[in-house]
Formats: structure tokens, C-alpha cells, sequence
């Protein structure tokens, strides 16, 4: 099934070649990343409304903590888990491939672990740049599997790390709630939120 | 190979980052963070300097072809970088802007002080009431 599905979608760049050159930009380890942690500093300084505004440099802040955990959750499961990429098992006249090879494991994609745990986040509490940046975030997941780095399975495993992460830095940003306000006072006294 | 690759990725963002901030700062009219009087400039400076770091982010596979940046990694040199980019506006703000505001604003708090006085002349004003 998974292996059916990669090959349904990594299809579609067969037989549409710029599909596939496009999603390798979208896709790749760094253009969407870069994007939502630029919103992240729109949402920190760009907000006009002083009640607004502390609302999402709190989100923000939650934000991080879930791309810190979704992070340490994928390097603690690759350590003592490795599933090849597709590429690596199936005949290669049967991937399409628009990326380099990486070396690490397939499963999960540290790439959806991230920015589902920051679009999830964000989306908990402003549903404005929460769909964008959710919006962002299936077109590149799917797109790491039209490029032929992944499989279906794997960004789906990685998007349910991203909603873990966001769950458990809600709760901890619920219990550690007057540091967040500390913080976030101490940045205001020095004229930084 | 990976410090080439992180020394390209670290100038990308600083770049990315000085322009989202002059954006941000012209949307949220935090005059004292601007580099130019006139917002107009402020927003096409945040396009230009956003936009090339952006396109040839989105072009990485074609330029390194080997290599990568791990996704911890990658999270914690984006914030060193943004950090950088944050003191490098407030310093140049700052100088750039030091005829234009001539007292520092006191009616105003936090992030919304920046609105008609520099940084610095903040930072002044707040370790002279301090003292």
C-alpha cells in the first residue's frame, strides 16, 4: 500500500518533469523552514495591537519549543530505528529522483515532524497564519514524497510527531506559563516585544 | 563541507532576516527600527533583501548538491542568525536615526517605544532613570 502510493505520486513528475524540478525547490531541506521561521518574526514584531501582539509572541514562543521537540523526538527514534529511502530499495527506473541522496533514515521525516509542530502550534491559538503556514506545510510534505525521498508513511509518521510535539509544548507552555510571561516581560522592558 | 554550507546559510538569513524585520517594522510603524523615512523604501529593501536570499534558498539543490545542514542544527543556527540580524537593525536603526528622533519617548512601552525613538536612545533613557 505505502509502496503504491509512493509510486502514485511519485509518478506524477514521469510524466510532468517541471513538476518535479519545482517541488525539489519547495521541498528541499531549507526554502520552507527559512519561510516559517520568517513568520514567526513577522508574528514577534509585526503585530500592532499590544493584546495581539503578546498572544502570539506567546505562540511563538510554543512554537519553538514543539520545532525543539519534534526535532529531539526524530534524532531520539532514528537512533534506535533506520528505514532505508526509497530510492535505496526500489529499482531506480522505478523512482523518480529530483534531490541528492540522503544517508539518514527515511522514517520519519524530520522535514514534517518540523513544520507540522510549528503550523500546528500556530494554528492552536491564530488560525489566520496557522492555515498559511498549514497550507505550506502539506504542499512540502507532499512534495518530499514527489521528489522520491520519501514515502507516504514516513511524512505521515512525521506529521503525527509534529502533533505530539505541539500537544506537549501546549501543556508545558500551560504548567510553565510564568516563565513564558517572565520572558516575555523581561524582552519588554528592553524594548524587544 | 558543512561549514560552507552553514557559512551560506547563516549569510541567506541575515539577509532574509534584516528585510523581514524593516517589513515588520514599516507594517507595525515602528519608525525607530527603520533604516529609511519613507515606509514605500522600507518595503521594497525587505522584498529585495528577502526575496535573493529566498530564490536561491529555493534553487539549494542545484548550487550543493552534497551536504546538509541537519534539522536541529539548521534550528539553531536560524536563531543565532536572527539574533545577529536583530542587533545589526537595532545598531544601524539606531545611528541612522539618531537626528530624527531627538528625545527619547517615555509615554510609550516595550516594542510600541520604538514608534518615535531609536533603541539606543531608549536603552539611554533607561539605565539614566535607573541611576
Amino acid at each position: 500500500m505505502d509502496i503504491t502510493l509512493f509510486k502514485l505520486i511519485n509518478g506524477i513528475p514521469g510524466k510532468f518533469p517541471m513538476v518535479g524540478e519545482v517541488m525539489s525547490g519547495i521541498s528541499n531541506d531549507y526554502f520552507l523552514t527559512v519561510i516559517i521561521f520568517l513568520i514567526f518574526v513577522v508574528m514577534w514584531f509585526g503585530t500592532r495591537d499590544l493584546q495581539r501582539r503578546r498572544l502570539s509572541q506567546r505562540t511563538v514562543l510554543i512554537a519553538l519549543i514543539a520545532v525543539g521537540l519534534a526535532n529531539a523526538m526524530v534524532v531520539m527514534t532514528t537512533a534506535f530505528f533506520f528505514r532505508p529511502r526509497p530510492f535505496a530499495i526500489l529499482p531506480l527506473d522505478q523512482v523518480h529522483l529530483f534531490f541528492y541522496k540522503p544517508t539518514d533514515s527515511s522514517f520519519p521525516s524530520n522535514f514534517a515532524a518540523v513544520v507540522f509542530a510549528a503550523a500546528i502550534s500556530i494554528f492552536a491559538t491564530n488560525r489566520k497564519s496557522g492555515i498559511i503556514l498549514l497550507v505550506i506545510a502539506v504542499i512540502g510534505t507532499f512534495g518530499r514524497v514527489l521528489i522520491g525521498i520519501h514515502y507516504p508513511t514516513d511524512v505521515l509518521g512525521g506529521m503525527a510527531y509534529g502533533a505530539v510535539a505541539s500537544l506537549f509544548a501546549y501543556l508545558l507552555g500551560s504548567i510553565f506559563n510564568p516563565v513564558l510571561v517572565l520572558f516575555l516581560n523581561f524582552t519588554r522592558k528592553f524594548y524587544l516585544s | 563541507m558543512f561549514l560552507k554550507l552553514s557559512f551560506v546559510y547563516i549569510i541567506l538569513v541575515f539577509l532574509a532576516g534584516v528585510g523581514v524585520l524593516q517589513a515588520a517594522a514599516a507594517f507595525n510603524d515602528l519608525n525607530g527600527l527603520l533604516f529609511f523615512p519613507k515606509k514605500m523604501f522600507s518595503y521594497f529593501f525587505a522584498l529585495v533583501m528577502t526575496g535573493l536570499p529566498l530564490a536561491v534558498l529555493f534553487d539549494w539543490n542545484w548550487h550543493y548538491a552534497i551536504g546538509i545542514i541537519q534539522g536541529a542544527e539548521q534550528t539553531e543556527l536560524f536563531f543565532l542568525t536572527m539574533v545577529l540580524a536583530l542587533f545589526f537593525t537595532l545598531l544601524v536603526s539606531s545611528i541612522i536615526n539618531v537626528r530624527r528622533f531627538s528625545e527619547p519617548n517615555d509615554n510609550l512601552e516595550g516594542l510600541d517605544s520604538l514608534r518615535k525613538s531609536t533603541y539606543f536612545q531608549m536603552l539611554k533613557s533607561h539605565f539614566r532613570k535607573k541611576n
